[in-house]
């Protein structure tokens, strides 16, 4: 009989607290938005499946959480903790995106500049607020707009709070079409966003082939530390416009990124135990994301309103917000904002531009934060 | 986890050097942005003098580029309802 009573003391149930209840909870909501509403599924799946699977309680001497030495769940989870699976992400993502639209249309990289200012603000912010510069520069990143960066800074600089910055950064991500365009409309008159902007020209293959190189060898040699993201991301990017690797392109993009999105969103959140996640931490760190993201907007809206100044061919302000670097759905945004305005004007292109260009803004400042605030 | 106690206080800012890191990082960002731009600026007329040099070649590994067939139907298909529509007596 005491066999029975030993084996139901070991029990998830009889080891359930409140916490991971409403985790399981949290878990089940984000399955549901994913699957209802078409809520980043890809994302918002294997997340809500790992929350459910990361909150089931079991006794100290069992290894099998993502925290314990040796469980199968804190192998897979060594692939986030050791920032291996988002360079792999940036490398699917290079041999996905064309930077064509950039490549025409060069000023516009500076407005993906001018959208990291969310970055180093929400960093002043964090440190207001009492958190350690290590983990103010993790949760800073999230005004990135970019999920992988997000989780590799985080991993480095503050593990513990992993979960809560990759759920802040994907969940905003999602929400871009709400945090956006109020802050667009705002910072922009009607005269501006009917502003039209020159069609972009056309560009050669070659200028394709040799701009991943150029670039990676700048962006390198001034921060060694994104070699890492930036490397995987324009490696991908030769690999699709050398056209001579269409195989290897073809698997970064479609195989290999679908199995790291797997692994990492199931062991993200796996991650997300009550313990660590539901803490007052995590609800400053969501209060700071949001603020990320619409600092990152109206800096890339302003600048843009700035660039002006000194422009003949005026560039649409609303291109700015495209600067937050949450592929493709800012630069949709932009589209449908300007849409509301002149139906015709079609900013779709300009508008990924800076969307790209802040890809690489965010991997370098990403990897310029973590060579300042490590150790 | 290591316990977190909260003081929002100004001075935190201050110790822990944000807006040094701020401007530093923002600098670092923009300059390496500003130099991507000015080479994306400059690669028309480097490739001007490139491609004399170094003539662009086609390789036999490089498989042109196809339409799928099942794209080819549906515009097909797409333009004979849109000619279909068009000479339908009003």
């Amino acid at each position: 009989m005491h066999i029975l009573v030993d084996f139901l003391a070991t029990t998830a149930v009889a080891n359930m607290t409140i916490g991971n209840l409403l985790m399981l909870v949290v878990g089940m909501i984000f399955i549901s938005l994913a699957i209802r509403k078409d809520y980043e599924p890809l994302l918002l799946v294997p997340i809500g499946f790992g929350c459910i699977v990361g909150n089931i309680p079991s006794i100290a001497s069992m290894a099998v959480g993502v925290y314990d030495q040796g469980s199968v769940l804190s192998y897979i989870y060594f692939g986030v903790s050791q920032g291996i699976f988002p360079p792999l992400i940036f490398l699917g993502i290079g041999a996905m995106t064309d930077f064509s639209t950039m490549l025409s249309s060069p000023r516009l990289v500076l407005l993906g500049a001018a959208a990291q200012m969310g970055i180093f603000l929400t960093l002043i912010g964090a440190l207001y607020l009492g958190f350690s510069p290590a983990e103010a520069g993790a949760i800073g990143i999230i005004g990135g707009a970019d999920g992988p960066t997000a989780i590799f800074l985080a991993a480095k600089l503050a593990p513990h709070l992993l979960g809560a910055i990759a759920i802040a950064a994907y969940s905003y991500m999602a929400l871009v079409p709400v945090i956006q365009p109020p802050i667009m409309k705002l910072l922009t008159t009607r005269k501006e966003r009917l502003i039209r902007m020159k069609p972009p020209r056309e560009v050669s293959q070659r200028e394709k082939i040799i701009f991943p190189i150029v670039a990676f060898l700048i962006c390198a040699l001034i921060a060694p530390a994104s070699v890492g993201l930036i490397g995987m991301l324009f490696f991908g990017n030769l690999l699709k416009e050398s056209t001579v690797t269409e195989r290897l392109a073809n698997t970064a993009r479609t195989a290999l990124i679908d199995i790291v999105t797997i692994l990492l969103g199931f062991s993200v959140g796996c991650s997300t135990q009550a313990q660590t996640f539901l803490t007052p931490e995590s609800i400053l760190i969501f209060g700071l994301g949001a603020l990320s993201f619409a600092v990152a907007t109206a800096c890339g809206v302003l600048f843009a309103k700035f660039m002006n100044l000194f422009s003949k061919n005026k560039i649409n302000p609303l291109v700015g917000a495209a600067g937050v670097s949450a592929v493709p759905d800012s630069a949709r945004v932009v589209q449908m904002i300007g849409q509301q305005e002149d139906p015709n004007n079609y900013l779709l292109m300009h508008a990924m531009a800076p969307n790209v260009a802040g890809v690489i803004g965010s991997a370098v400042g990403a990897g310029i934060l973590w060579s300042v605030l490590v150790g | 986890m290591h316990a977190i106690s909260f003081s929002f206080n100004y001075q935190n800012i201050i110790a822990g050097q944000g807006f040094q890191l701020a401007f530093a990082g923002m600098t670092i960002v923009f300059t390496a942005l500003v130099l991507v731009s000015i080479f994306i600026a400059l690669l028309p007329k480097v490739l001007v003098v490139l491609n004399r040099l170094i003539p662009e070649v086609h390789h036999h590994t490089a498989a042109p580029k196809q339409r799928e067939t099942s794209d080819e139907t549906a515009i097909a298909a797409a333009i004979g309802f849109a000619l279909h529509t068009q000479q339908q007596p009003r």
